[in-house]
């Protein structure tokens, strides 16, 4: 497997599993931040 | 009181089973392979951005804002859009009934899978022993009997989860196939990356031809790949979005479900191709002599490369059907969510009797795709549904809502319950981008269409299916509705507003 391949691979996986992770990061501070609001 | 997710997991959740489908396993690998290879990653990546996000936003909102499937949400913008909310309901239900047929077949093929049934001949066994293809669409050939048993199974359990409604059906049955669906393609792809052979199918997947970037084609099929991998512009995602409560934060849930989606596909088309580099260094041929797509991928190669494992064969094809069956399962039941939704909206039906009214009809027709001429009808009508209704749609969507309503109504609204708020790119993509390349898929499918046909099938069933959607949108809009359906939420934006 060339080395170009590689590249444009792991740009695939880190653009998107990384698009995952910051989603879910906002998501669960967002929520976190809810209910520190609710609790007050 | 309208329903509502019981938690933002859940509708989380029953987005993504609506993405992930049967496309994600067995379309997006070979798109990609053959439009330029690890080159049409830029396109891919570039359409998510510019159409895939942006429109469902687009679609989150509208559900969430207008608090109506598709039909309502666009009548409640203005009476003469309701149209198009119809269009998107009967694309669906079309997709529905030969849908049905699909995910009977993975069900064959869990089966067959213990000992691998189909023997040497995989082709010869799917239209043969399985399909018992007719010569042709005016050869019926019959209802199949032995398709029957799994055909009533795949309704009577899409029938209880219907039935029980968004809390109770589509949300637990997201919960039960999504964690399978995942469970199973992680170990496939792990299988597959200690194969033999696997980096031949990666490279296959992954090497850049970067001539590929100046062909129109391929940016074509990047944004078609896009667009047809997320479920939008055919009433499901505003159907869905419609039972969210009002302060969701529908920007980071779109760009959530699209990388998701996306990522999923990525990770499935690692596994699948790895396993299909293995075949073909076990066969001493290219992998580019063994590749393929849709049901010649699921249902003939990859049980051919299931045979030629070293061992578990029957466990991997056990794993690769059930992955399909469940991908299968949760977008079915959101499509046929979307028909539900627009019927009980428009004339404010209980769930019970909305559902009923979708399935009897639906449960009648889906017979004809599993008679000997099932694979033809089906192959007519998933190009029709797909590469005229859904592009269709989808233009005609973002040209009423970006050029004759005003978008950045929408965006505020959308920004107001966002962590993040969207900019005035989106507004730009909506208008600008999708108008541009879906307009252009659109004439150029059309025209295909018209002039050459498609694979031969009588062009009259072609139109027949075409006249459905465009008359029986028609018909639904004129009929009278309840009036509550077209009064819009306070705080929704009007359109004379």
């Amino acid at each position: 497997m060339s080395t170009s391949a590689i590249i444009m691979m792991a740009i695939a996986c880190i653009g998107l599993w990384g698009g995952i992770a910051v989603s879910m990061a906002i998501m669960f501070k967002n929520d976190k931040k809810r209910k520190e609001a609710a609790e007050k | 009181m309208r329903a509502q997710w019981n938690s933002k997991l859940g509708f989380i959740l029953a987005a993504i089973g609506s993405a992930v489908g049967l496309g994600n396993l067995w379309r997006f690998p070979y798109i990609a392979a053959t439009n330029g290879g690890g080159a049409f990653i830029f396109p891919y990546l570039f359409a998510i951005l510019t159409a895939g996000i942006p429109i469902l936003i687009l679609e989150y909102t509208l559900g969430k804002t207008y608090r109506s499937g598709a039909p309502g949400t666009f009548a409640r913008i203005n009476k003469r859009f309701e149209a198009l909310g119809w269009f998107q309901v009967l694309i669906s239900f079309l997709i529905t009934v030969y849908y049905f047929a699909i995910v009977v077949w993975v069900i064959c093929y869990i089966g067959y899978s213990f000992g691998c049934q189909w023997g040497d001949d995989t082709t010869g066994f799917l239209y043969g022993n399985v399909l018992e293809l007719t010569g042709g669409m005016t050869e019926i050939g019959g209802i199949k009997t032995h398709l029957l048993a799994p055909f009533l199974f795949v309704w009577v359990v899409v029938a209880i989860v219907m039935y029980r409604g968004i809390n109770k059906g589509i949300d637990v049955a997201c919960k039960i196939c999504l964690p399978i669906l995942l469970a199973c393609v992680i170990i496939i792809v792990v299988r597959g990356l200690t194969l033999p052979g696997a980096i031949d199918g990666l490279a296959y997947m992954f090497t850049p031809d970067w001539s590929a970037i100046a062909n129109p084609d391929v940016w074509v099929a990047a944004y078609g790949q896009v667009f047809f991998s997320l479920s939008i512009a055919f009433a499901i995602m505003i159907s869905y979005s419609s039972y969210l409560p009002k302060d969701t934060d529908v920007v980071n849930t779109a760009f959530l479900t699209a990388c998701t989606n996306h990522g999923f596909e990525i990770f499935a088309g690692i596994g699948i191709f790895s396993i299909i580099g293995y075949m073909a260094f076990v066969q001493g041929v290219g992998v580019e002599d063994v590749a393929a797509a849709g049901i010649g991928l699921a249902f003939v190669v990859f049980p051919t490369a299931v045979s030629t494992l070293p061992a578990l064969n029957s466990l991997f094809g056990v794993l690769f059907f059930v992955s399909l069956f469940t991908a299968g399962m949760t977008s079915l039941i959101s499509i046929i969510q979307s028909v539900i939704t627009g019927i009980q909206d428009k004339w404010e039906m209980s769930h019970t009797k909305a559902t009923t009214v979708v399935l009897v009809p639906a449960f009648i027709v889906s017979f004809l795709f599993i008679t000997g001429a099932g694979l033809y009808f089906l192959d007519l009508a998933d190009f029709i549904a797909n590469n005229i209704g859904i592009v269709a749609s989808g233009v005609i969507e973002v040209i009423l809502i970006g050029w004759f309503f005003k978008p950045e109504k929408l965006r505020k609204a959308a920004n107001e319950c966002s962590n993040f708020s969207v900019g005035k790119w989106w507004t730009w993509c909506l208008k600008l981008v999708t108008v541009v390349v879906l307009g252009y898929t659109t004439i150029s499918n059309l025209v295909s269409y018209f002039t050459e046909g498609y694979e031969g099938y009588p062009m009259w069933v072609g139109y027949i299916m075409i006249a459905f959607l465009i008359v029986g949108a028609i018909v639904l809009t004129l009929m009278k509705g309840k009036p509550g359906f077209y009064e819009k939420p306070e705080d929704a934006p009007g359109y004379d507003d």
